[in-house]
């Protein structure tokens, strides 16, 4: 006796799982059961596991009966040319759509040569084991498999163009290509349309060679001129959203250029770009600081009394200025409303990042690397025949990482480059080394990739010849002006007045605590002092109570709240951060008195 | 300067009699540690780098007759909190020349040394809630292959206070007093784990062979105070791996010295190589007030003299309310207070105080008077 299991559930048995099986497979192909609905007879434990649900993955594969595919050369042809579609030869039951489940009964040849009898599939193409992504990365059957994956990554990190209709869009962080191109070396998957209209990556000469040190563990030199020619030039949107909110009380946020008696006014000149409106207007050249919408608010608080005595509370300033480190052109205004019926903005800035030390850039076969310096065309190496690189990547990044479908690429794109065509780098299938190498030959330079070079600052020419060639980069997502931070003075916390934490608040690069056992280790005490100083204040102390008391510093008077006028008072220099702890104490029902000693 | 004897012994020893002692002079101001260095910080970093690269997993040779013991970063752990009870605690016992230079005889010692308790010989056991006794059946076998007959075991019985009485191979223990059947299950794990010979503790023992072709003994199981009182063994090299153990036998500065091998040898095993004085400053540390502290709450960071360096550490509430309450005061002579109310560390260039000052006044407390005027 079988159990049957529909999507999971028990729902009735069966004499013979296995002819079950083949009547549901016979009936899919045959079109009277959708083509979706996978089965599978488990001989371990005697059941029959039958799924229609939603989401499980499925692959479509080509049927073979008695060791030939179901799909012939004339179905190809008449699939090529128009006569029948893809899902013609589906409801055929030529090809079909198997789940993880259904495939543990299958047998799937990769390829037709190695058909069997025993197969029951056959793959469509061997470029479907790797998936769409990994599809786009050219001669990857040459790479080590761990490269692949920071390829797939480099792909996916892409700065192209991610959609088409982003100057309406209002993702959060966005960056478009200003100009992109369709590598030279190409898999079968970049026929498809999708990726067509959405490209990543330019075409430019690599060499293959280490200059001047600035190109070692993983960094690469770029040609400045090809920099001001616009290589990998990129556009960096930034939305800013605001919202006019209405408050309980019929009170509510005003956009507006706010007025100058308003609670925290800036200055005129940082509301210099706001139309009337309040709201900065398009093709603005904003820097940062500059306000981009003006807006007042409601307090928040019932303020003091004497603020409360005229009567009129004072509205104070909200406005959205432009990020700090960040500047642009105000590319696009949006007004709407929320749900709530509330005015809602959407500004957009763009701003043009050029390529600048600390980028990252990543090629297609994982080796990805940040710009070391960026090297005039006047002192970057040349070939014989004039030929100046635009990036110069270190060769000692490829004997750990055996990722050769670097190398293959170079040439490949070096042939298509010569020779004006597209070159095949599909893995499996694509053009072979030896094909390339004899082509390359043909057009006069030697079949390795290799040339001569000749030292860009001195004229001499290098003692070994270099690898130069032709491959697809990819500015990354990763610019430095997102990431840059530093700080000397600025911000403290209110509470502790320890510097801030983070960048977008300016802040300080904390002193840990491990950190802080190598200053004892080495017994700088004195530096170790000076670094936790940040927050450090005078606390007067009453020497007869030891709790802390009241003093003016100017006046050279003071009183303590438990001993009075007269009472002794002495200042201690301590932190912020203790006198708080100490407070803290006092709250929780503990005395802590201060002996204080003469330091001298 | 004065150089202790055992070095000018030493130096003398190595470069002759009349060696040049200002030499051994300069060399010993060299190895001197400056005074205010942070020498706890430096063993404490010496170590813990080094122990970030120990895993945590354990090899394990399971199968395998040779006895497996903790090692890696679990071991460093137990050695350092000063464990009471060691995860595998292990015993290595040398024999007197006459033991140690035959097979027979060590092999003889070593099964002598393993505890037999009674669940070892019987070969099936029950209660009986109607006889309100226990029965143990004994396997005739097993009793002959350790030279045991069914009135040594009885007479161990009535050594522990219990009544028995032999039925062919089965003894009885009854108690009337037992009258429901959790009481005569008590009765009888009591029963069943009554030692019959051998050392108490030791659950196993295996014979090991040294380079010189004299045996030695390692076992499962320590109890080195039974063990030392043993005629055939050599007390001078017999040790145990527990620490505390080692500490009320042999007494601190054995245990002190076992602290450093014991460091040494977990760090060594997996191929880390620290310098010898960092793990002589932990476990002289560890041994100073004459008992074995661990380092943690409960031992060295627990007991610091500064109410804020415990509260920096653990259970800060704890620490704080007890001060309140004992009246505690912290005089800022460490590190950790020092550094949260931001005043210099006395450790290093902070070491340094200003004895006299430009009018030549000095720092002490008579001097105060004349400062003021």
């Amino acid at each position: 006796m079988t159990f049957v299991f529909i999507n999971g559930v028990l729902s009735g048995r069966t004499d013979d799982g296995e002819a079950l099986e083949k009547a549901i497979i016979k009936d899919r192909r045959s079109g009277e059961i959708p083509q979706f609905v996978n089965v599978r007879y488990k001989k371990e434990t005697d059941t029959v596991m039958i799924n229609s649900d939603s989401g499980r993955l499925t692959r479509a594969l080509i049927v073979v009966k008695n060791g030939k595919p179901a799909v012939t050369k004339d179905d190809v042809s008449m699939l090529i040319e128009g006569h029948i579609s893809w899902d013609d030869l589906v409801k055929a039951g030529k090809i079909e759509y198997l789940d993880a489940d259904e495939e543990e009964n299958t047998y799937v040849a990769l390829d037709e040569s190695e058909l069997t009898p025993e197969h029951t599939h056959l793959e469509i193409t061997p470029l479907s084991i790797f998936g769409t992504q990994a599809g786009m990365l050219p001669f990857i059957n040459h790479s080590n498999p761990h490269r692949n994956l920071p390829g797939v990554k480099s792909i996916q990190q892409g700065v192209g163009v991610y959609s088409t209709n982003y100057l309406i869009r209002a993702d959060n962080e966005s960056m478009i290509a200003v100009d992109q191109q369709l590598p030279i070396v190409r898999t079968r998957l970049y026929d498809n349309e999708g990726i067509k209209t959405h490209v990543i990556g330019q075409n430019i000469v690599v060499a293959v060679v280490s200059y001047l040190g600035y190109n070692m563990d993983d960094a690469i030199i770029i040609n400045k001129s090809s920099v001001d020619r616009g290589l990998f030039r990129s556009m960096f949107f930034r939305p800013y959203k605001i919202e006019e909110t209405k408050y309980v009380g019929g009170q509510s946020d005003v956009i507006t250029v706010p007025d100058k008696d308003v609670g925290g006014y800036r200055s005129e000149d940082a509301y210099k770009f706001l139309d009337e409106d309040g709201i900065a207007f398009p093709n603005a050249h904003v820097d940062s600081g500059d306000v981009l919408i003006g807006r007042v608010s409601p307090p928040r608080f019932i303020s003091s009394i004497d603020k409360f005595r005229l009567g009129v509370q004072k509205q104070v300033e909200s406005s959205l200025e432009c990020r700090t480190g960040e500047s642009g052109i105000v590319e696009n205004v949006f007004i709407t409303s929320t749900t709530e019926g509330n005015k809602y903005i959407s500004l957009k800035v763009r701003q043009e990042r050029r390529v600048e030390i600390g980028d990252k850039f990543g090629s297609r076969s994982g080796q990805k690397g940040v710009v070391g310096m960026i090297l005039p065309q006047e002192d970057m190496p040349f070939t014989y025949s004039g030929i100046v690189p635009d990036l110069l990547f270190s060769p000692y990044s490829l004997p750990s990482r055996m990722s050769l479908a670097y190398l293959l690429e170079l040439i490949g794109g070096k042939v298509g480059a010569m020779g004006g065509h597209i070159v095949d780098g599909t893995s499996f299938t694509g053009e072979s080394e030896e094909s390339l190498r004899a082509e390359l030959k043909s057009y006069g330079f030697r079949d390795n990739g290799v040339e001569t070079m000749y030292n860009g600052i001195t004229g001499e020419q290098m003692s070994v010849r270099i690898f130069v060639g032709d491959i697809s980069y990819i500015r990354l997502k990763h610019f430095v002006a997102n990431k840059i931070q530093w700080r000397a003075r600025g911000p403290v916390q209110l509470l502790n007045r320890q510097p801030t934490e983070g960048k977008s608040k300016h802040g300080g690069l904390r002193l840990g605590e491990m950190e802080k056992d190598c200053f004892v280790a080495y017994g700088a005490a004195l530096t170790l002092k000076e670094r936790f100083d940040s927050d450090k204040i005078m606390v007067p102390v009453c020497t007869k109570c030891g709790m802390t008391a009241v003093y003016n510093v100017k006046k050279k008077v003071g009183y303590c709240p438990i001993d009075g006028d007269n009472a002794p008072i002495k200042l201690v220099e301590v932190s912020a951060s203790f006198k708080i702890l100490l407070d803290e104490l006092k709250s929780i029902g503990i005395y802590p008195k201060i002996l204080v000693g003469s330091k001298v | 300067m004065e150089i202790p004897k055992k070095h000018i012994e030493a130096f003398k020893q190595r470069y002759g009699e009349k060696a040049d002692l200002k030499k051994l002079e300069e060399i010993y101001k060299k190895s001197l540690i400056t005074p205010g260095e942070a020498v706890g910080v430096i063993a404490a970093q010496s170590i813990g780098e080094a122990s970030t690269q120990l895993t945590l997993k354990t090899k394990h040779s399971a199968g395998l007759s040779v006895i497996n013991t903790t090692s890696g970063l679990p071991r460093l752990v137990e050695i350092f909190d000063a464990k009471k009870e060691i995860a595998t605690p292990v015993m290595d016992i040398y024999l007197k020349p006459e033991y140690a230079k035959s097979k027979q005889k060590a092999a003889e010692f070593a099964n002598r040394l393993i505890e037999i308790r009674i669940k070892d010989l019987v070969s099936s056991y029950d209660v009986s809630l109607r006889k309100k006794a226990v029965n143990l059946v004994f396997d005739r076998d097993t009793l002959k292959s350790y030279n045991l007959t069914l009135r040594d075991v009885t007479q161990k019985i009535s050594a522990a206070k219990m009544t028995s009485s032999i039925e062919g191979d089965t003894v009885t223990i009854s108690d009337k007093s037992s009258d429901n059947v959790k009481k005569l299950i008590r009765l009888r794990n009591k029963v069943v784990d009554i030692s019959i010979s051998g050392m108490p503790g030791i659950s196993r023992a295996v014979l090991n062979t040294a380079d010189d072709g004299s045996f030695w003994i390692k076992t499962v199981g320590t109890n080195l105070e039974e063990v030392l009182k043993m005629e055939e063994v050599e007390i001078s090299s017999t040790i145990s791996n527990d620490i505390v153990e080692v500490s009320k036998v042999l007494g601190i500065e054995a245990a002190r010295n076992l602290i450093i091998e014991e460091i040494d040898n977990t760090l060594s095993n997996v191929g880390l190589k620290v310098d010898l004085r960092h793990m002589m400053l932990i476990a002289d540390a560890m041994c100073m007030d004459g008992t074995v502290r661990g380092i943690g709450r409960y031992g060295l960071s627990g007991e610091t003299e500064s109410v804020l360096a415990r509260a920096s550490f653990e259970v800060p509430l704890k620490h704080l309310f007890e001060a309140g309450m004992y009246h505690e005061t912290d005089q800022f002579k460490y590190t950790a207070n020092n550094i949260m109310s931001n005043q210099v560390i006395p450790v290093g260039t902070g070491g340094v105080k200003l004895v006299v000052k430009d009018n030549g006044k000095g720092n002490r407390k008579d001097d105060e008077k004349k400062d003021s005027e």
